[in-house]
């Protein structure tokens, strides 16, 4: 790359992208689309008044709608992209109802503080220029305890996130009476995080509002907003157990919009390997950000941002353009280093932001021009977020998913149709896990004694009440159940994660300044930071010298290596009920255990193996839900068991990506194992398990998709350019001569032996 | 959803072999002597000479002391047992104890919670066993037990008890005493301060809960005897206590730090009652230096500035804060005196005691510094330019 004379604009930068090696697999301009408004609603003048202040003359028509519905005490979720200006349609309502009533309240519900506290900004603007007080708070863990009562008592609008309406507001109900006797509205926006585990804690959490509203004689409304997701209204149905109105037509215009699918091009046509999906992406950016165009790249793993960080700042000194221009999010960084980055995009200090899905979120970074996605991010919803991420304020902007060699991102580049014309995905919730049901049901009852026959949103937890009341949790006289423990149960229950703890990683570089520089939850350490692993942050490269297991805490020393580490995990799995059966399928409970046994050095740019070493952890058991598919027994004795073996290790390595496009999940948050000869089953068989104690719906929706799985996995490897076999369709150790021909055969047997049946 | 999750929740409960029984309320093992009020409510009472009154002279005396911070007729010495200190709206009381004076005798009631069930009733005893507009004192009870039994108010849907006036008197113990004794539980102000120790039969505090639970298990009262000794003494510590602080804060003590605090909590209120007994500390021995600095700025403020003078120098002289106070007598002389000489004499001496302490000087010491430079460099021109 030599230095830059001139700088390119956007359209020129796409342009030149042309001469890349790779292939552009497909590029489609999303027209631009004309408002649409509706009639101004009928709201209290002032408002009206305030609002055209501020330059708002007109409402786009799902603007409308929304507050109309609102207005009428009906439930509702807005679905909206990003930029459509959704949060007008619960803050009209809600202002409206408190001018119309001093006395009225609100509480809106955001995943994060930071999205919070960009809220709490916007409804102000709207207020100010109203000659009424309205009072408008955030309430979070950073709100300082004298000012907590004067929110409690006269509070208008309290912003907060669900983790504090968990732990401080509903187990106290009694101090924020004014709030609960007079709740007219809760605002939950970003609904579309509200899946899995973190939805299933939401549901609940909501049935103890909506106990604690009943108690106090106010029934409010809901109003949600999401992202597009395929089943929007079911979600938020689920989570409040009620009928919700659904507003999916956008009435906001659109700017033109340029997406781009990138496929690197192919170096070994028999193992099917393209060049580095990393490298690609890495170039491209860099050339963006030398070019004075702001950009954000995505990339699925933590281990990535930190990989494509140090890429990029190399390109950049190449080029002698200030490395600092780009910098890394993720999750492990800490809140204070994240507000920094934030502030920095959004002043234009810096050009380029490599991120997780981290900010696939709506916080407000400012209008970045370019997004670059490297690899399919996992379901069509997430990828359309990340591509919303570029020209949220202004005109013309581009994406570009840039494809891995990976099944699933090789099926995109070749199908695109799927992708630009495909339905999102299903967002699922189980807030019945009896883990998360019990839990809650136990602060529940700690927030108001229960009644022998009282339900519990759509449950009847007398069951679960008795249970605890055995274990003197609970104490029964006559007819009600009384909180009898000396303890503060919702303390104790993380609504993030089945387990509430974090590594905290330590620097030790310097013996005598031990530094705090990140930190880890605790499912993820065995395969991040097992001691004599890599842990890469901000660019650096750090060993773990130590992991302490009981006091959580992670000790690395910087280091300058080649390699990063990738840990493989030794899995055992045994069923321990049978819920339901359907042919070769079925689903039930099973316990699985699992324990990290060596891990692999793998250069850095060549990605090539070079060395391994051994893990000693101690084994993690976890009790959860699965779906399983079997071979039937007729076939077992036809098959040689090298065979077997092989096309096995295809199939379950297949599920592992074609599962989460359909259960709309992380690759994560499933764990699929496979035996050759199953102790229990007496056959092959491939399980599909949730990797959460107790299960969160994933296994029951695998279940419920059956052949669709097996389907989608032949057309994977069908489309897989390889010829034996590869580590994208067949997984590495699969990558044997006859891999590919025994993952087929054996898919072909599945699919017939569904057939027959 | 799922719809086999109740099979689970059996095959949990099949695991546990207790049952959850019923009793009967009719008679309850092992309850002090009393009377029930209501089928799950008991009632006792305990009379007792007014330990620390010999008279309702001395009684009205104290009352005027404490009336600034909260105490008011009728007095009400309140303190409850709870299930948990854990806070929250799951966490309530079983026993209030209630401390009330009489013409010549403290009277010490107690309401006993027999099942949470009847707690609505237990409530509305409460407050008929209260009297009419009270007046609280309690040990941590504007924080604990005042919001707590509010709580359970607004949770029987009944209104929230509003006390004419609240002395809370671990605000004023630990003012008074936390120097000394450190920990201010009142167990421990008891022992120290009071000088009373509890017979064996007392429960600590932690292990009421569990006592409590316990009982609603077994329906047998025998174990709580120790937990209503325990609030009956609360009660009775907290009116000795109440005597005990009156009569510190009325400067009734040769301890000389404990006049000075005694000083600081009147500052707030009545200046003349601070200084006087902040004179007092200062001149008992050891004097309480801390006083005596209180005491000169409190002249300096008021512009008796050699009375001020004069006490900064003899805490030069005991070496006291020796930096702040030769500032201090460089500020009079330079400014009310306008004796240029003796204030930089004073300011160089000022920072002799600096210099000598360099090494260990902490950021705020250090700006300190730089201000006393400017000081000495501005009274050199002063004199120089005469």
């Amino acid at each position: 790359m030599e230095a830059l004379m001139h700088k390119k604009d956007l359209t020129e930068f796409l342009k030149s992208l042309q001469i890349l090696p790779g292939e552009i697999a497909a590029y489609e301009k999303i027209p631009a689309q004309e408002a649409k408004f509706g009639p101004w609603p009928k709201i209290d003048p002032r408002l009206s008044e305030s609002l055209k202040k501020l330059g708002i003359e007109k409402l786009y028509t799902h603007q409308t709608k929304a507050i109309d519905l609102a207005m009428a005490n009906k439930h509702l979720v807005v679905v909206t992209p990003t930029a459509s200006g959704k949060t007008l349609c619960y803050n009209i309502p809600v202002i409206h109802s408190i001018l119309q009533d001093q006395s009225s309240r609100a509480l809106y519900i955001f995943p994060t503080k930071a999205l919070s506290q960009d809220q709490l900004a916007e409804i102000n603007a709207i207020t100010e220029g109203i000659d009424v007080s309205i009072a408008t708070y955030t309430y979070d863990g950073d709100t300082p305890p004298n000012e907590r009562s004067r929110i409690r008592a006269a509070g208008h609008v309290v912003i907060t996130n669900p983790d504090m309406l968990h732990t401080a507001i509903l187990p106290h109900h009694t101090k924020w009476i004014k709030l609960f006797e007079n709740l007219k509205y809760v605002v939950i926006d970003e609904l579309h995080t509200y899946k899995g585990i973190f939805g299933s804690h939401l549901a609940n959490v909501i049935r103890r509002l909506k106990r604690i509203c009943a108690f106090y004689g106010s029934h409010p409304t809901f109003i949600f907003c999401s992202a597009t997701i395929s089943n929007p209204g079911q979600l938020a149905e689920g989570l409040i157990e009620e009928p919700v109105e659904l507003i999916v037509e956008n009435g906001a215009p659109r700017a033109e919009k340029h997406v781009m699918i990138y496929n690197p091009p192919l170096i070994n046509k028999e193992l099917g390997i393209r060049a580095s999906s990393l490298s690609a992406t890495a170039d491209i950016a860099t050339q963006a950000i030398a070019n004075g165009i702001s950009t954000i790249v995505f990339t699925r793993s933590r281990i990535n941002v930190e990989l494509l960080l140090t890429y990029i700042r190399e390109g950049l000194k190449k080029l002698r353009i200030d490395e600092n221009l780009v910098s890394g999010y993720r999750g492990g960084y800490l809140p204070k280093e994240r507000r920094k980055i934030e502030r920095n995009l959004k002043s234009g200090k810096i050009l380029g932001v490599v991120s997780t899905n981290a900010l696939e979120l709506g916080i407000d970074i400012g209008s970045l021009s370019l997004a670059i996605i490297h690899g399919y991010p996992g379901s069509i919803s997430s990828a359309w977020q990340q591509i919303g991420r570029a020209g949220r304020r202004f005109g013309h902007s581009a994406a570009i998913v840039v494809a891995s060699s990976g099944p699933l991102d090789q099926f995109i580049a070749t199908k695109p149709s799927y992708f630009f014309g495909g339905s999102p995905e299903l967002a699922r919730i189980n807030p019945n896990n009896l883990y998360i049901y019990v839990n809650h049901v136990k602060c529940s009852a700690f927030e108001l004694p229960f009644s022998e026959d009282e339900p519990f949103g759509s449950t009847k937890p007398k069951e679960a009440l008795e249970y605890l009341a055995q274990y003197d949790i609970l104490h029964k006289a006559g007819s009600r159940y009384f909180w009898q423990s000396d303890s503060f149960p919702a303390q104790d229950i993380s609504l993030r994660s089945a387990t509430n703890d974090n590594y905290t990683i330590i620097d030790i570089t310097e013996k005598h300044k031990p530094k705090v520089i990140g930190e880890v939850d605790r499912p993820s350490a065995p395969m991040l930071i097992h001691p004599e692993a890599i842990y890469f942050h901000d660019g650096k490269s750090y060993q773990v010298t130590e992991l302490d297991t009981k006091g959580l805490r992670c000790y690395v020393k910087r280091v300058s290596v080649d390699y990063y580490t990738d840990a493989d995990l030794a899995t055992r799995l045994q069923v321990l009920d049978i819920f339901k059966e359907d042919g070769h399928w079925g689903l039930g409970e099973v316990l699985l255990s699992f324990r990290p046994t060596v891990y692999k050095k793998i250069k850095l740019m060549t990605h090539e193996n070079v060395g391994y070493g051994q893990i000693y952890m101690d084994e993690e058991e976890m009790h959860t839900t699965a779906c399983w598919f079997k071979l039937g027994k007729e076939f077992i004795d036809s098959l040689n068991e090298s065979f077997l073996s092989s096309g096995l290790l295809g199939v379950s390595h297949l599920m592992k990506v074609v599962a989460p496009l359909f259960l709309m999940c992380d690759r994560g948050d499933i764990r699929v194992h496979h035996m050759v000869r199953d102790p229990f089953f007496e056959t092959p068989s491939i399980y599909i398990a949730d990797n959460v104690p107790g299960g969160v719906g994933l296994a029951d929706g695998a279940f419920a998709l059956k052949k669709k799985l097996i389907d989608a996995a032949s057309e994977a490897i069908y489309n897989c350019p390889c010829e034996n076999g590869c580590p994208a369709c067949t997984g590495a150790l699969g990558a044997t001569m006859n891999a590919k021909y025994a993952t087929i055969a054996l898919l072909n047997l599945l699919s017939t032996q569904e057939g027959i049946r | 959803m799922n719809d086999y999750m109740p099979l689970h929740m059996k095959f949990l409960l099949d695991n546990s072999k207790r049952k959850n029984e019923e009793r009967k309320r009719t008679f309850i093992k092992g309850l002090p002597a009393g009377q029930f009020l209501d089928d799950d409510v008991y009632f006792c009472e305990s009379k007792h000479e007014m330990l620390p009154y010999k008279n309702r002279g001395e009684l009205e005396n104290h009352l005027q002391i404490l009336s600034h911070w909260g105490a008011k007729e009728p007095l009400v010495f309140f303190d409850l047992e709870t299930t948990g200190l854990s806070g929250g709206t799951g966490t309530y009381a079983f026993l209030a104890g209630i401390g009330m004076l009489d013409q010549d005798q403290f009277i010490v009631r107690q309401l006993f919670l027999c099942s949470p069930r009847a707690e609505g009733i237990w409530l509305q005893k409460l407050m008929e066993i209260i009297p009419y507009k009270p007046s609280f004192v309690t040990y941590n009870g504007k924080n604990f037990d005042l919001p707590l039994i509010n709580t359970r108010f607004i949770l029987s849907r009944m209104e929230p008890i509003e006390p004419t006036g609240h002395l809370d008197l671990l605000h004023l113990a630990r003012r008074l005493w936390k120097k000394r004794i450190g920990s201010c539980t009142l167990s421990n102000v008891e022992k120290q301060i009071l000088g009373i120790d509890r017979k064996t039969e007392d429960v600590p505090g932690f292990l009421i809960p569990e006592l409590y639970a316990q009982f609603l298990k077994t329906g047998d009262a025998s174990g709580l005897s120790g937990v209503f000794y325990h609030n009956e003494m609360d009660i009775l510590s907290l009116c000795m206590l109440f005597s005990k602080v009156a009569l510190t804060l009325s400067g009734r003590s040769t301890d000389p730090h404990e006049i000075d605090m005694a000083g600081d909590a009147w500052y707030n209120y009545d200046l003349n009652k601070a200084s006087r007994l902040w004179e007092k500390a200062s001149s008992l021995t050891p004097p309480a230096k801390n006083a005596i600095w209180k005491l000169a700025i409190e002249y300096k403020r008021q512009g008796d500035h050699c009375e001020a003078l004069s006490l900064f120098k003899k805490l030069y002289d005991m070496e006291y804060k020796k930096i702040d106070v030769a500032v201090e007598i460089s500020k009079i002389y330079e400014h009310q005196l306008k004796n240029a000489k003796e204030a930089l004499l004073w300011a160089e001496k000022a920072m002799d005691n600096f210099l000598r302490y360099r090494p260990f000087l902490s950021s705020i010491r250090k700006e300190k510094m730089a201000e006393l430079t400017k000081r000495i460099d501005r009274l050199r021109n002063k004199i120089r330019l005469r």
